[in-house]
C-alpha cells in the first residue's frame, strides 16, 4: 500500500504525466460518483434520467470512466437530482495522491439531507448519527480481527471514509464509534492497543510532508479521548527520551501530543514540569506553553492540584499584566474565570468542595485589588472616559463591568491610595 | 484486486508494451489500472472500465483507457483466483472498432491458456 503511494508520488513529479493522470482521475471520479450515489438512492439510470429530463443513454454515457466532455450545468442538474451539491474547486497535487489512494465506491457515496448528521440524527435526539453507525460497522469487526494496523492508519489519514470525513478530523468519528459504547466496552482497550501498535510502526511519529491528516495527530487524539495506563506508559517513553523529545513538531502534532500527555496522566510525575512552564513560560524539552501547563495541572491524577493551579495562574498573570494599568483587573477577572472553569471541569469530582475552598483562599483578594485599582486609575469621570477610549473591545467590556460594580468614588477615597497597589503574596 | 502480467520467458510482455506508449497514454493506462484494483468486477463493468468478454474469446476482457490512443489491453479474470485477480495478457489498441495489432485477440487467448497451465508464466503487475 505504502509502495503504491510512493510510486504514484514519483510518477506525478513529471508535469505532462501528472496533468494527464489528473484528467483521467477526475473523469473517472465523476463517473464513478454519479453511479455510486445513484445506486445509494436506489435509482436506475432511467430513473435518474427522468429527474433531469433526459433519456437513459445520457446517464449511461456519463457513468463511463472514460467520458471527458463534462458540462457544469449538467453536473449541477445531476447533483440536484441526487440530493447533493456540486463542489468545484482547485486542488494541490498532494490531494491527488490522497484521492487516488483512497478511491472506492464506498467513499464516493454522499448522504441525503435527511441522513446528514449536521442537519438530523444528532445524539441529542437519542440517535447514533449515521457516520458513527457506519464507523462502528467497519471498526468493530476490524478490532476483533487479527488484521494488521494498515486499515487504522488509512482511516486516521482520512482514507476509505465516506463524506463525513470532510466535516471533522477522521479520528473524531473513530473515537465516537467507541465513545457511544458502554464504559466497560472491550472496544476501548482494543482501540488503544491498536493505536499504540500503529504508533510503534511509524517512523519517529513524524508526519509525511503536506499530509492533510497526519497519522500521529490521529493517534495522539485517540489516546487523549481514551486515557489509559498503557497510553501513559507509551507517552512517557516518547517524551522522555523518545523521538519527539525536544523536536520542533508541526503545530497539530504538538497540540495532539500534549493533549494525549495531559489526559493520560496517572501520577504526579509531570507536576513540577507544568509548574516550571508556568513560571518560565517554556521548558527545555517539552514543547508546551503556560496554557498547556494549566491543563496539565487540571488533569493531574488521582486529584488535580487546585492549589497549584491557582498559584501558577496568579504568577503567570502577574508577569504578564502586573505592570499594566489593567493588570489587576485582568488578574481578578481571570480568577473569576478559573472558578467557573473549576466548577465546570470537576463538577462530579468527589473533592469538589475542598478544591473550591482552596481556590477561594487564592482568590479572596481580587475584589480588594480591583477596588484599589479603581481608586487610583479610575477615580473620575475623565479617567474612566480616557480608559474606555483607549481600550480594545475586550478591555472595554471588562472596564464597563468594573465601573458598574464600583461607582465613582468620592474625592476623599481617592486620596487614600497613593500608588498602584502591590498584589497580596500567595 | 490483484493484477498480474503475462510473461514470456524473462520478458514481461505487458511492461514492455506499456513502456513504448507515450507519457499521456501511460498516465491513462496507469490511472485505469489503479481504478481496476479498487473496484469489484461488476463495478468495473458497470463503469465501462472493462468490456467483454469479447465474442468467441471465452474469457478475454478489454480494459478501456483513452489517452492519445484508445488503449485496450486484453486481460482475463483469474485465471487462478477469479474473484480476486486479473491477468493482463496482451497489450492492444483499438482503431475504427478493430483491435490492433491484428491477431492480438488470438494471442491473448493463447497467453491465457499458458498461464492456466503454468503459474510461472505470469508475474505481479509491473508499472511502466
Amino acid at each position: 500500500m505504502k509502495e503504491r503511494r510512493s510510486r504514484l508520488i514519483d510518477e506525478l513529479r513529471d508535469k505532462e504525466y501528472r496533468e494527464a493522470y489528473a484528467d483521467q482521475h477526475v473523469n473517472a471520479l465523476l463517473a464513478a460518483q454519479i453511479s455510486a450515489i445513484r445506486e445509494q438512492r436506489g435509482l436506475t439510470q432511467a430513473g435518474l434520467a427522468e429527474r433531469i429530463k433526459k433519456q437513459q443513454p445520457a446517464i449511461s454515457r456519463i457513468e463511463n470512466v472514460n467520458y471527458a466532455r463534462w458540462n457544469i450545468q449538467t453536473l449541477r442538474e445531476v447533483a440536484n437530482a441526487l440530493g447533493c451539491w456540486l463542489d468545484i474547486r482547485f486542488q494541490s497535487w498532494g490531494q491527488l495522491v490522497d484521492d487516488a489512494d483512497s478511491y472506492s465506491m464506498e467513499t464516493l457515496r454522499r448522504d441525503r439531507l435527511e441522513d446528514d448528521p449536521v442537519f438530523f440524527g444528532s445524539q441529542a435526539q437519542g440517535q447514533v448519527p449515521e457516520p458513527v453507525r457506519w464507523m462502528q460497522k467497519q471498526l468493530f469487526p476490524w478490532l476483533l480481527s487479527n488484521h494488521d494496523n494498515d486499515q487504522l492508519s488509512r482511516w486516521l489519514r482520512g482514507l476509505d471514509l465516506p463524506s463525513f470525513g470532510d466535516a471533522e478530523p477522521p479520528f473524531v468519528w473513530i473515537g465516537r464509534a467507541v465513545e457511544v459504547e458502554p464504559e466497560d466496552s472491550p472496544y476501548r482497550s482494543l482501540l488503544i492497543d491498536r493505536a499504540l501498535g500503529l504508533f510503534s510502526e511509524i517512523e519517529h511519529g513524524v508526519p509525511r510532508p503536506g499530509e492533510q491528516n497526519p497519522l500521529p495527530v490521529g493517534i495522539f487524539n485517540l489516546l487523549a479521548m481514551f486515557p489509559s495506563v498503557k497510553g501513559w506508559q507509551k507517552l512517557n517513553e516518547i517524551y522522555q527520551d523518545g523521538p519527539l523529545s525536544g523536536m520542533m513538531l508541526p503545530a497539530p502534532v504538538q497540540s495532539a501530543f500534549l493533549s494525549a500527555l495531559i489526559r493520560n496522566q496517572v501520577d504526579r510525575k509531570l507536576e513540577s514540569t507544568w509548574l516550571t512552564i508556568i513560571r518560565e513560560g517554556k521548558h527545555d524539552w517539552l514543547p508546551a506553553n503556560e496554557f498547556d501547563a494549566f491543563e496539565g495541572l487540571k488533569w493531574l491524577s488521582p486529584r488535580p492540584r487546585i492549589d497549584a493551579i491557582a498559584k501558577g495562574l496568579r504568577e503567570m498573570y502577574m508577569s504578564q499584566y502586573g505592570r499594566s494599568k489593567l493588570g489587576a483587573v485582568k488578574l481578578a477577572a481571570t480568577f473569576g474565570s478559573l472558578m467557573e472553569d473549576v466548577k465546570h471541569t470537576f463538577k462530579n469530582h468527589p473533592s469538589l468542595d475542598e478544591m473550591l475552598w482552596k481556590a477561594g483562599q487564592r482568590i479572596d483578594w481580587d475584589e480588594t485589588i480591583v477596588a484599589a485599582w479603581v481608586k487610583v486609575f479610575a477615580a473620575s469621570e475623565e479617567d474612566r472616559t480616557r480608559l474606555l477610549e483607549g481600550a480594545d473591545e475586550s478591555d472595554s467590556r471588562l472596564l464597563t463591568s468594573v465601573f458598574g460594580a464600583f461607582p465613582l468614588a468620592s474625592p476623599a477615597d481617592v486620596q487614600t491610595v497613593a500608588s498602584e497597589p502591590e498584589l497580596a503574596p500567595v | 484486486m490483484e493484477l498480474w502480467d503475462f510473461r514470456n520467458g524473462d520478458r514481461n510482455e505487458i511492461f514492455a508494451w506499456a513502456q513504448r506508449l507515450s507519457k499521456r497514454d501511460r498516465a491513462a493506462l496507469n490511472q485505469k489500472l489503479d481504478l481496476l484494483e479498487r473496484l469489484d468486477f461488476e463495478q468495473a463493468i458497470g463503469l465501462k472500465l472493462l468490456a467483454g468478454p469479447i465474442q468467441h474469446s471465452g474469457h478475454i476482457l478489454k480494459l478501456r483507457a483513452s489517452g492519445d490512443h484508445a488503449l485496450r489491453p486484453l486481460l482475463c479474470r483469474g485465471p487462478h483466483v477469479p474473484l480476486h485477480e486479473y491477468t493482463l495478457l496482451k497489450g492492444a489498441k483499438e482503431l475504427d472498432r478493430k483491435l490492433e495489432p491484428p491477431g492480438v485477440l488470438d494471442k491473448a487467448i493463447e497467453n491465457r491458456s499458458h498461464v492456466r497451465k503454468d503459474k510461472e508464466r505470469r508475474v505481479k503487475h509491473e508499472r511502466a
